[in-house]
């Protein structure tokens, strides 16, 4: 580290006038500024931390832990139903995407000729008619030759 | 007997001793600290307004401060951010030229701020015809007397750099006050 003589060589080079010059300082300051000093910061440091004390004081009494829990816990409910109903609007993206699908089938039914359609609905109505046709006919036939006394039927003929 | 600097520090960052210590620090750097603000800003209320302000945040932050530094390159380094800072915001909030800033200060020392005689007056304004930063490293090294290493740390500038921000200003000033004129 550099000593004081040094410092005073060093101006005393580049500048020699100055180098010899008074060097107290000449401001004027009022009457026991520098008495008095000490004790106004010390009231300004403590009454800014008075300040902020109060401001936690006022933010943070016992009283309000109760209503900052239930801020909480409204908080946390809100985080609840926001993710329940993110899962209620994939369920209806989901009926969307269906119904959209439903929709498409119908739109390829626009481009089969509607009579081919109606024809093969018809045919495919007419072949299950049949079915149930004969199969009734069946159930008569059976039902006609279990309740008729085939010796009655005989003496008859 | 004065308590070093860590001695202070120490009671500081006990509550019991906190106030007593804080009441110390001021005391024993309040003149310096005054001087190396009011050499810049020229007027009494403007200089007691920055070292209140500074010494508010030495009380706010000296239990972050490492005893492994100087604590007053740290106190140095907090008085000349908080001058620069208002020196620069004066430019800003007046709109006038950097030469009409001057002006004004030069006229603080003419009216009344400055109890030194004509000599003294004159090297007063020919500082003030310097760059701010320049005119502070002059004061830092003419004034207090602070070595190139520790005005870097408090400066944040290279020593070289320092040394010829220096030597430019002393020959300037030296020009201006043995100018006959």
């Amino acid at each position: 580290m550099e000593d004081k003589n040094n410092i005073g060589n060093e101006l005393g080079d580049i500048a020699p006038f100055l180098s010899k010059m008074d060097k107290r300082d000449r401001f004027s300051v009022p009457a026991n500024y520098f008495e008095e000093f000490p004790m106004k910061i010390a009231e300004r440091a403590h009454s800014k931390q008075r300040r902020r004390e109060n401001w936690l004081g006022k933010y943070f009494r016992p009283v309000l832990i109760p209503a900052l829990s239930a801020v909480v816990l409204a908080i946390g409910i809100g985080f609840y139903l926001h993710y329940n109903s993110n899962s209620h609007v994939n369920m209806a993206s989901r009926v969307h995407n269906s119904i959209n699908a439903v929709k498409d089938s119908a739109t390829i039914t626009d481009y089969v000729d509607e009579d081919v359609l109606v024809d093969t609905y018809t045919k495919d109505l007419e072949a299950s008619k049949r079915t149930v046709k004969t199969k009734e006919q069946d159930t008569l036939v059976n039902i006609l030759i279990d309740q008729t006394d085939l010796s009655d039927l005989n003496e008859q003929l | 007997m004065e308590l070093t600097d860590s001695e202070i520090i120490e009671r500081f960052n006990d509550e019991s001793g906190k106030n007593y210590a804080f009441n110390l620090l001021v005391r024993k750097y309040q003149k310096k600290l005054y001087y190396v603000v009011r050499r810049m800003v020229i007027d009494h209320d403007d200089a007691n307004d920055l070292v209140q302000n500074v010494w508010i945040k030495v009380w706010a932050n000296l239990h972050t401060f490492k005893s492994e530094s100087n604590l007053y390159t740290w106190l140095y380094r907090i008085a000349t951010n908080e001058t620069l800072t208002f020196l620069n915001k004066k430019k800003k909030r007046l709109l006038v030229p950097i030469v009409d800033v001057k002006k004004e200060l030069m006229g603080k020392i003419d009216g009344g701020h400055f109890d030194g005689d004509e000599i003294e007056k004159k090297l007063q304004k020919a500082m003030l015809t310097l760059p701010e930063k320049q005119r502070l490293v002059f004061q830092m090294r003419y004034y207090d007397e602070t070595p190139y290493e520790e005005m870097s740390k408090i400066l944040t500038t290279s020593v070289g750099a320092l040394k010829a921000s220096y030597h430019h200003a002393a020959k300037k000033i030296e020009e201006i006050i043995t100018n006959k004129d």
